[in-house]
């Protein structure tokens, strides 16, 4: 009933200050816990925010490298190709002149092997004619050999060559 | 010459010989390989005869036809016609006084006038094979082909008067390896066996009748010609057999090895591989006046417009293919 009629007035025991006192403290505390949590879970939130920041700039930043190096081999491929067109082109005139070149040098050649051949035909005329001079020249040595016989056969003895 | 009415044989053997004892006892190897050969060409219905040319007898020594003749029995005689020819012509026409025989200025004699429709030109003491003999059976020659035949020489000491297939076929009685006929000249103791159409022969105008200071050489210089002329070599496919005896080419080479000048084949190294010859129409002796002596006998005399210049330089000349590239013939022209 009195603490009906404290109610009624405003008022509260002691009892019920205490247990409200102690509730508030309890609140108090568990409001410093949710407090500290939250400021734990904030930083943690912070730091996870400056993580994914970090890892985000880092992300950007490999990006912007790679980015980079992509383009600077683009740019060194490009070069790459570049320098191997001049070449290919170079080379390809280079071989045009060689094929020039070679097909001087294969004219060359065959005029050479004609050349040779003509001279080997006239080497071996030449030596059938001097076979066939061979042969005529021993005919004329035998000839004038069997008219020395003959020559020396005809000739008068000493004792035909008059009196005496 | 005698015997021009006489049916046409299918086969004239041209030999040359005379009785100055060549090789030793010669008129024994020659009876004895004349009677061989004209048994083995009878027995097989080969119509045939054997032209002896006797070059240059020896004065005063019996004639070879003479010894021949007495020593045949009558059916060899009656396949046998000799010209004798007068040793004058020998002095006329060589050109080495150290050359003895002129075989193939003989052998042309023969050539010229063998009345076969095939000639060949062989040597006395050369016995046919038993597979030339069957080609000549067959009648299976041909014409504008060159017949060379390999030969197998044989032991000396085989007893050639009794002369039989099994001693001639006896490998132990070769006196040496036989040698092979290589194309494209078949060369090879050419003078034993050159066969051909005598028409051929005729184009030919058979040896060499300029270059008169050889023996050797001279039959494969005739291959050589024939080539160049359009005909054909080949291997009639089986041998001709014969037998050792002393001064045949092959002990005399030996002998003159270090002396060629003064062998008595005459020049060994001229050129009969690579020039050729063009010997006059009038080649074998055409004009000499002939004698007759007796039915098979002739007696070529000696008259100087029967004999060749002494030198017909006109009558060397190069093998017509190798000089143009063509297959033109010198022979032909």
């Amino acid at each position: 009933m009195i603490r009906r009629l404290l109610r009624g007035v405003g008022l509260a025991t002691r009892g019920e200050v205490h247990a409200a006192e102690a509730k508030l403290r309890d609140v108090r505390a568990r409001l410093e816990k949710a407090t500290a949590r939250l400021a734990e879970a904030s930083a943690a939130a912070q730091r996870a925010q400056e993580t994914r920041r970090e890892d985000a700039r880092r992300f950007k930043a490999r990006v912007t490298e790679l980015e980079s190096d992509r383009q600077r081999h683009a740019d060194r491929h490009q070069d790459a190709a570049a320098r191997a067109s001049r070449q290919i082109a170079q080379l390809t005139e280079e071989l045009r002149q060689r094929d020039r070149q070679l097909e001087a040098s294969l004219r060359q050649e065959t005029e050479l092997e004609q050349q040779v051949a003509s001279a080997k035909q006239d080497l071996e005329t030449a030596r059938e004619s001097l076979s066939a001079i061979e042969v005529k020249l021993d005919i004329l040595e035998g000839a004038a050999n069997v008219l020395d016989v003959r020559t020396r056969g005809l000739r008068p003895s000493r004792s035909d060559d008059g009196p005496g | 010459m005698g015997q021009d009415s006489a049916p046409r044989p299918y086969l004239s053997i041209v030999l040359t010989g005379r009785n100055d004892g060549y090789g030793g006892d010669f008129v024994k190897r020659f009876l004895a390989s004349l009677q061989f050969n004209h048994r083995e060409l009878s027995g097989r219905g080969v119509s045939h005869e054997f032209v002896l040319v006797e070059w240059a007898p020896v004065a005063g020594a019996p004639l070879l036809a003479d010894l021949v003749e007495a020593r045949c029995p009558p059916p060899v005689s009656a396949a046998l016609r000799t010209v004798v020819v007068d040793a004058a012509y020998h002095e006329a026409m060589t050109l080495n006084p150290l050359l003895r025989f002129h075989e193939y200025l003989a052998k042309n004699v023969g050539v010229r006038r063998a009345r076969g429709e095939y000639i060949l030109v062989s040597n006395c003491d050369v016995i046919l094979g038993r597979h030339i003999l069957a080609q000549l059976e067959r009648r299976s020659l041909e014409p504008q082909v060159v017949y060379r035949a390999p030969r197998r020489d044989l032991v000396a000491a085989l007893d050639i008067e009794h002369l039989h297939w099994e001693a001639l076929e006896d490998q132990a009685n070769l006196a040496r390896p036989g040698k092979q006929l290589r194309p494209p000249y078949f060369r090879g103791s050419t003078g034993d066996f050159i066969a051909l159409d005598q028409m051929s022969f005729h184009r030919l105008r058979a040896f060499n009748e300029i270059y008169r200071l050889a023996r050797v050489g001279v039959d494969a210089n005739l291959l050589v010609l024939a080539l160049s002329s359009g005909l054909t070599i080949v291997d009639i496919g089986g041998p001709v057999y014969h037998i050792d005896h002393e001064g045949s080419f092959q002990t005399l080479k030996a002998k003159y090895v270090a002396g060629e000048s003064d062998a008595q084949h005459g020049h060994e190294r001229w050129n009969f591989n690579s020039v050729v010859y063009r010997n006059r129409p009038q080649w074998g002796l055409s004009d000499a006046p002939e004698e007759p002596r007796g039915p098979r006998r002739t007696y070529l005399q000696f008259s100087w417009d029967a004999v060749p210049p002494l030198v017909d330089l006109s009558g060397v000349v190069l093998p017509a293919r190798r000089e143009d590239g063509s297959s033109s013939t010198s022979a032909d022209a």
